[in-house]
């Protein structure tokens, strides 16, 4: 059981805008950005693993393209968080 | 000096390096890596000493012995190519090793062993294609080196 929460108080000033293309529509949404490094084939190699928090109201979907900092991602996967109501989407360098 | 084994791996980044090969260069042919190697050193082949099988006593005097040597052909490519990427340093590479099948004579055969495939989406499209070598050679009953 979870708090009825108020998600846009967590996406206000401290989030980061982003231009997001869905098919034809285009979109500002805010969220919260990341890329750390990871191991990946087993070790051998360590790569970027960006990805973008958003609000689950947010309509993204795999092959979406998100534009942060100047810099174009496209949307590989999308997973939610906790109780559903974050998303994060996994992206790749357009 | 050093085993014949040792030999062996060293032979086979020798015909990796020189010449350059054209799908990667020379400084990015690697041996026995042991931390992950980033997008910089990309394309890359990774040359790594496997097993050694138990010696057989062919004639009196002599010993027959086979190592594994795994090349791995390393690259990043765009959704869905980084596997084709990485295909073409796996191809020259086996020209290049199967070029002198007695890696200049350290050797009596080099035999294909299993090829092993993986690809992962992050930031980046990886992808990597292990080749196995057996390498099969001989030396004295009493020595590891010749």
């Amino acid at each position: 059981m979870t708090f009825v929460e108020d998600m846009s108080a967590f996406f206000g000033d401290l989030a980061q805008a982003a231009t997001l293309v869905v098919g034809t529509s285009t979109s500002s949404v805010r969220g919260y950005f990341d890329t750390p490094s990871v191991a990946a084939l087993a070790g051998v190699a360590m790569v970027d693993d960006p990805s973008f928090v958003l609000p689950s109201t947010v309509a993204i979907r795999r092959g979406a393209t998100l534009t942060i900092d100047a810099d174009v991602y496209t949307v590989r996967a999308v997973e939610k968080i906790d109780d559903g109501r974050l998303q994060r989407a996994m992206l790749e360098s357009a | 000096m050093s085993s014949r084994a040792e030999q062996i791996t060293q032979a086979i980044v020798a015909a990796l390096t020189t010449p350059a090969m054209t799908s990667v260069p020379a400084a990015r042919v690697f041996r026995d890596v042991d931390s992950a190697l980033s997008s910089n050193d990309w394309p890359a082949l990774l040359v790594e000493t496997g097993d050694e099988f138990a010696p057989q006593t062919v004639v009196i005097g002599r010993k027959f012995r086979s190592v594994d040597v795994q090349v791995t052909a390393l690259a990043q490519a765009g959704a869905g190519a980084a596997l084709t990427a990485a295909d073409a340093a796996y191809v020259e590479a086996f020209g290049r090793v199967m070029a002198d099948r007695t890696l200049g004579g350290l050797a009596f055969d080099v035999l294909e062993g299993q090829t092993a495939r993986a690809s992962e989406a992050y930031g980046e499209r990886i992808a990597a294609i292990r080749k196995t070598y057996s390498i099969q050679y001989e030396t004295a009953e009493t020595s590891l080196e010749g």
